[in-house]
């Protein structure tokens, strides 16, 4: 008995966890998908494994994480699954032709072309790169060593590069965030 | 070899029969330091100049590995930061986008269930 109120109890400091993390798990996968509304599904269905499994979710250990791996792994069979159903109609992984724009969020050409990823290089380019996981995070969230992150990641870099034409730094336009790291990377400082 | 001449073996000369312990310690000690130094000399310099050369090239491979990165290095890491900038912020801007009423719904239903 005790048990149960106790586990009940921690539930409830969970659930005001769980909410907490809602905005992260949305972001990734908008980002992951491309699409808010398969998004908001996917993050559904971690939020449910996650309350399912809770038992299984150690204390002490990164709920940021934990709840990532769930939606990773979703993402990745149900994307399995599309791909068994598209395959032989086209070669392209899903998201093949994404809506131009939902509600107030604009599908900006950064999400067409992580579409156009593979799925693992997007996961990889995403948490390493705008979640700011680290290398040995990311490949335990993934099951894989840090090489097989880092190869991901880099072929992610450059394939995104060559989709959004990256040639030349001027092509992106003004970036006020990123113009200070480039002026000065580190150990390229000018001596004034 | 200092034990070997206590015992004499030097004065002696090699021609008599020396006791096998003296035999192999004198032999050993005698011979080791020259055959040592005749087979390391060219051989220590045959390696370190061998070991010298291969580093040199392994060092040169990688500076030119290094290099070749270091000459689209400049290119690259202006593109990765343009990228992870650009990714940081569409995520950062749907990271900040409310929480939908559906989520809040479905958690207090899951709450519910649970009782």
């Amino acid at each position: 008995m005790g048990a149960i109120v106790a586990s009940r109890t921690n539930r409830g400091t969970t659930r005001g966890r769980l909410v907490s993390m809602i905005p992260s798990l949305r972001a990734f996968a908008i980002s992951l998908c491309g699409d808010p509304c398969r998004a908001d599904d996917l993050v559904q269905e971690t939020l449910v494994k996650a309350w399912d499994h809770l038992d299984s979710f150690e204390e002490g250990t990164n709920l940021k994480s934990w709840l990532i791996t769930i939606l990773r792994n979703t993402f990745l069979s149900e994307c399995r699954k599309r791909r068994r159903e598209v395959e032989g109609r086209n070669g392209e992984y899903d998201l093949a032709a994404p809506p131009e724009q939902f509600g107030k969020m604009d599908l900006n050409d950064l999400l067409v072309a992580l579409a156009k990823l593979p799925p693992e290089q997007r996961v990889a380019i995403i948490l390493v790169a705008a979640e700011r996981f680290s290398y040995e995070e990311v490949a335990k969230i993934c099951g894989c060593s840090i090489g097989t992150i880092k190869s991901r990641v880099n072929r992610g870099r450059r394939k995104l590069a060559d989709l959004l034409d990256i040639g030349s730094a001027e092509e992106f336009g003004p970036d006020t965030t990123c113009a200070a790291i480039i002026s000065h990377p580190a150990g390229t400082r000018r001596r004034d | 070899m200092v034990g070997c001449q206590e015992r004499g073996h030097h004065r002696r000369g090699c021609n008599n029969q020396p006791e096998i312990i003296c035999l192999s310690g004198w032999k050993r000690n005698y011979r080791s330091p020259l055959a040592f130094a005749r087979r390391r000399t060219p051989s220590k310099g045959r390696i370190v100049t061998s070991s010298k050369d291969s580093r040199k090239k392994h060092i040169s491979t990688m500076h030119d590995k290094i290099n070749n990165k270091r000459v689209t290095s400049p290119v690259d890491m202006e593109i990765q930061a343009r990228l992870g900038g650009k990714l940081r912020i569409s995520y950062q801007g749907f990271v900040n986008e409310p929480i939908p009423d559906r989520f809040i719904k479905l958690l207090n239903e899951l709450e519910k269930w649970e009782r």
